[in-house]
């Protein structure tokens, strides 16, 4: 099954690198969202020093901008697959449909990671703001958060993907799940990273991995039902 | 992560390779296929005719194992389409209307992807063998985006044949195809056929598919209508039958 993922996987990421049609909407998203915070605040005079510069509301810009663009990443996980058919190519596969979870779980967290350093980039540049230094444990956040968020959007895009309405419903889907699972506990972490206070952020992390290992192993089974016509 | 089952009877088994009994498939209140009995052993060439919406594709799909039956069975070398569906897929090819290719990845970098999927990553000896047997050769590295329908199509079938079917699924394979490709198709599976095992396509033509195969199956409304083999009938017979059929 992993070499099959694999192989899913790294065909996935040749035709983004190929195209780099998702990655360049994807950042061109995140850079939007972030110039509209940064010029929010900037006209209720909450620029330099104030509010922008809150340990509590830039953890929120940053996730909610994550969470954004990653949504908008998912709605092409498998309607991409719908050109020619393709999906039918890689059902075909003699292997557990599993192995196409894992394949795409492997090629959009990669996706999605990349936009997310991209965002605390681009937040620090435009916002302007240090993050305190706490450069590493920030990008460590991101880098789970984003998983566990990618492990339920995999699956929540497989649901929608054949329905008429998918743009609407993967969002209607995953974000409640996410909510109180990966999104506010992750805030919640990089908000005590941001103030050092490593034993609350601590906690946190526990909740966001234990939610990855929930939505992995929930796909895993789930995921060959999904397929069944 | 698959399943062996070993056929009941080995010796039936290799010469049917496809048995299909009491096959129904639903889609909501619309039967797509009822009551559909038949099978394929190795030498023959089956091809289903029919009218749009007659159950053609649907029927090759749920061999395929990407639909699942409603109710009757279905089974490749003993192999349950539903209970062994991987056991299956190991041993079909397939090539559908819709290609199932990478418009953004060259024929080359297509069929070793699909290669490696299904098991069977080509060697460069056997790749060259294929791209050879499909005329392939000189677009190996071109995009299948530049490719014209008809080398889409052959790209396809090579696909299907990657991992050395047993079984081989084809929805209108013709499609696109001059003259040319069209007679190196036909012979093409008239060697898998008796070399492999059985081949089940789709047609709209009754004059084609006379002079292909060795078994012609009229569905019409997911009923078998009609099943008739070539030597009992005249190509001119069948083709006013099958308009009659058509209701034409």
């Amino acid at each position: 099954m992993l070499r099959e993922a694999l192989t899913i996987a790294a065909k996935d990421l040749l035709v983004e690198v190929r195209t780099k049609e998702r990655l360049a909407a994807l950042v061109l998203f995140s850079l939007v969202v972030v110039l509209s915070f940064r010029f929010s605040f900037e006209l209720f005079g909450v620029h330099d020093g104030g509010l922008a510069q809150s340990h509590f509301l830039v953890p929120a810009v940053l996730w909610v901008t994550v969470v954004f663009s990653a949504t908008l990443g998912m709605l092409t996980v498998f309607s991409k697959e719908e050109e020619n058919r393709c999906i039918e190519g890689l059902l075909l596969a003699p292997a557990s449909r599993n192995a196409l979870y894992v394949g795409k779980l492997v090629s959009s967290f990669a996706s999605f990671v990349v936009i997310a350093l991209l965002t605390m980039l681009f937040l620090g540049a435009f916002l302007p703001y240090d993050y305190r230094g706490q450069y590493l444990p920030v990008v460590g956040l991101l880098v789970l958060g984003t998983f566990a968020y990618t492990a339920l959007g995999v699956t929540a895009a497989a649901v929608s993907a054949s329905s008429r309405m998918r743009e609407v419903l993967l969002p209607v889907i995953m974000i409640p799940i996410a909510l109180f699972t990966v999104i506010v506990p992750s805030i919640a972490a990089t908000s005590d990273v941001l103030l050092e206070n490593l034993s609350g952020a601590l906690d946190e992390v526990r909740f966001v991995a234990f939610s990855s290992v929930l939505f992995v192993g929930v796909s895993l089974l789930v995921f060959d039902y999904l397929w069944e016509a | 992560m698959s399943s062996q089952t070993a056929p009941a009877d080995p010796e039936r088994h290799a010469l049917t390779v496809l048995e299909v009994r009491g096959l129904s498939k639903r889609f909501g209140p619309r039967n797509a296929l009822d009551s559909i009995d038949i099978s394929a052993g190795r030498g023959e060439i089956l091809a289903f005719l029919g009218p749009n919406g007659a159950g053609k594709t649907t029927l090759l799909k749920v061999v395929a194992t990407l639909l699942a039956p409603s109710s009757g069975s279905v089974a490749v070398e003993g192999h349950d389409v539903v209970e062994d569906a991987e056991e299956v897929r190991r041993r079909i090819g397939c090539a559908f209307h819709d290609v199932m290719l990478y418009e953004n990845l060259t024929v080359e970098e297509n069929l070793r992807f699909f290669g490696r999927l299904y098991g069977a990553p080509p060697s460069g000896e056997r790749l060259d063998a294929l791209l050879a047997a499909l005329g392939l050769q000189h677009r190996r590295t071109d995009r299948v985006s530049t490719l014209s329908r008809g080398m889409k199509q052959r790209t396809a079938l090579a696909r299907a044949m990657l991992n050395g079917p047993r079984l081989l699924l084809l929805d209108e394979p013709f499609t696109g195809l001059d003259e040319v490709a069209g007679e190196a198709l036909k012979s093409f599976l008239r060697d898998f056929a008796a070399s492999s095992g059985p081949v089940l396509l789709t047609t709209h033509d009754p004059r084609l598919a006379y002079e292909l195969a060795s078994r012609l199956v009229v569905l019409v409304r997911g009923r078998i209508a009609r099943e008739v083999r070539p030597e009992g009938t005249s190509i001119d017979g069948f083709a006013q039958e099958y308009r009659r059929l058509l209701g034409g």
